[in-house]
């Protein structure tokens, strides 16, 4: 009886050791899966909280941003994926999401996870037609001439007022 | 005390001018037009606005498609090569009085309609209309099922068959789900106008007019008091967004 005992023993504190070697090799091919993959362009994450938080929930994140932006318009940067796409693949590349290489793709093939995002949304920053940016250009400018424009008419309107 | 007078109206001219331009206009003549207001991004919109088109079919030219060529541009709506289940958010539409051979010209697509046959069918609450009027598709709970195309009288909607690829950045389209004019959210959030109005105007044909339409200082609610405008199929009462003159 004491034999088994000591048998079982022996062998629980193998598993345990099997199972503390293999969450190191995994802690080390989530380092490994960053290598090779570029760099971010920020110095700081548009999702609040510390690196480890990021890792563990940016999802939660970005889905509350995603139904902020989608129903009620709000277009901040904060948890937005087009950020996270913005800063972390870079310009002009060949790089897509489902190569090792993609920001995106690197951990979550590490880490088994599937996601669909990028059925839908683009993987690379950038994506924007003339049409757009040429009507982005044209509406800062009237933005800034309005916002030049309005003090001259400040008397007329305080006048009014009164 | 004057001066504290002065100093209020000036605070207030302030918010005014940061958030709402065309509030400005009880001093008479100021403003006339409507000027471009930008909403802080962190604002989530509200109903104080209604957003809306007029379409003038006088002005707008037969055989010309600016405004579908700008919009399907703007948002990255790209054809599959089979014009029968190409997505569509905008398209010509030609009609003939038989009587008198009369043609009428006008662009048609989602009509923001107030009480959207759409969003009642929807059984996830993927269609949805915002609070300030835009009637959208959540396509992050759309399901495919496509009741809303049936329901819509306008045909405004279209089917994503085709796997899609290189996406614009600010419109995520994508294979299963159900889309339709969404009025260039992403310009008019950071107050811009929509791509097939600009086209139009710049095409200088200016048949189309976007505004608030709960502003009645707004040039589309100014056009619209003056000269008024229609809604097609107005014996459903949906209370469109999109009006129409000379129909």
């Amino acid at each position: 009886m004491l034999q088994l005992q000591q048998l079982m023993h022996k062998t629980l504190i193998g598993v345990i050791g099997v199972i503390a070697l293999s969450f190191g090799s995994v802690a080390m091919a989530e380092l490994d899966a960053l290598d090779g993959v570029a760099k971010p362009k920020g110095d700081k994450c548009s999702i609040p909280g510390e690196e480890s938080e990021i890792r563990a929930h940016h999802f939660q994140y970005i889905l509350h941003q995603r139904d902020k932006t989608m129903h009620q318009g709000v277009r901040t940067k904060d948890s937005s994926l087009k950020e996270c796409i913005n800063c972390h693949v870079p310009e002009n590349t060949s790089v897509r999401f489902g190569d090792d290489k993609h920001f995106c793709s690197a951990c979550h093939k590490q880490a088994g996870v599937t996601i669909d995002c990028f059925q839908c949304h683009a993987d690379r920053p950038g994506q924007i037609p003339g049409i757009h940016k040429q009507a982005m250009a044209e509406l800062e400018t009237k933005l800034n001439a309005e916002v030049t424009a309005t003090p001259g008419t400040e008397p007329s309107v305080t006048g009014a007022a009164q | 005390m004057k001066e504290i007078t002065v100093n209020i109206s000036r605070r207030h001219f302030f918010e005014k001018s940061a958030t709402a331009v065309a509030g400005l206009s009880i001093a008479p003549g100021v403003f006339l037009t409507q000027v471009a207001q930008a909403k802080p991004a962190e604002q989530a919109v509200t109903a104080d606005k209604r957003w809306g088109m007029l379409i003038d079919t006088g002005k707008c030219a037969s055989g010309c498609t600016s405004c579908v060529d700008a919009c399907h541009e703007e948002n990255g709506v790209t054809s599959h090569g089979r014009p029968e289940t190409d997505a569509q958010w905008i398209r010509k539409v030609k009609l003939r009085d038989k009587a008198t051979n009369h043609v009428i010209s006008l662009p048609m697509m989602c009509q923001h309609c107030e009480t959207a046959p759409c969003v009642d069918v929807c059984p996830t609450g993927a269609s949805f209309k915002r609070v300030d009027g835009i009637v959208l598709v959540d396509k992050h709970i759309c399901i495919g099922c496509r009741y809303c195309m049936m329901a819509c009288p306008y045909k405004a909607r279209s089917f994503i068959h085709e796997t899609i690829t290189d996406q614009v950045e600010y419109a995520p389209r994508g294979k299963g789900t159900v889309e339709s004019c969404t009025m260039c959210v992403q310009r008019v959030d950071v107050g811009g106008t929509p791509a097939c109005v600009e086209a139009c105007n710049k095409a200088e044909h200016g048949a189309m007019i976007f505004g608030d339409l709960k502003d009645p200082n707004s040039a589309i609610s100014q056009e619209l008091e003056k000269h008024g405008g229609k809604q097609i199929r107005a014996d459903l009462k949906l209370n469109t967004g999109v009006r129409y003159q000379g129909i």
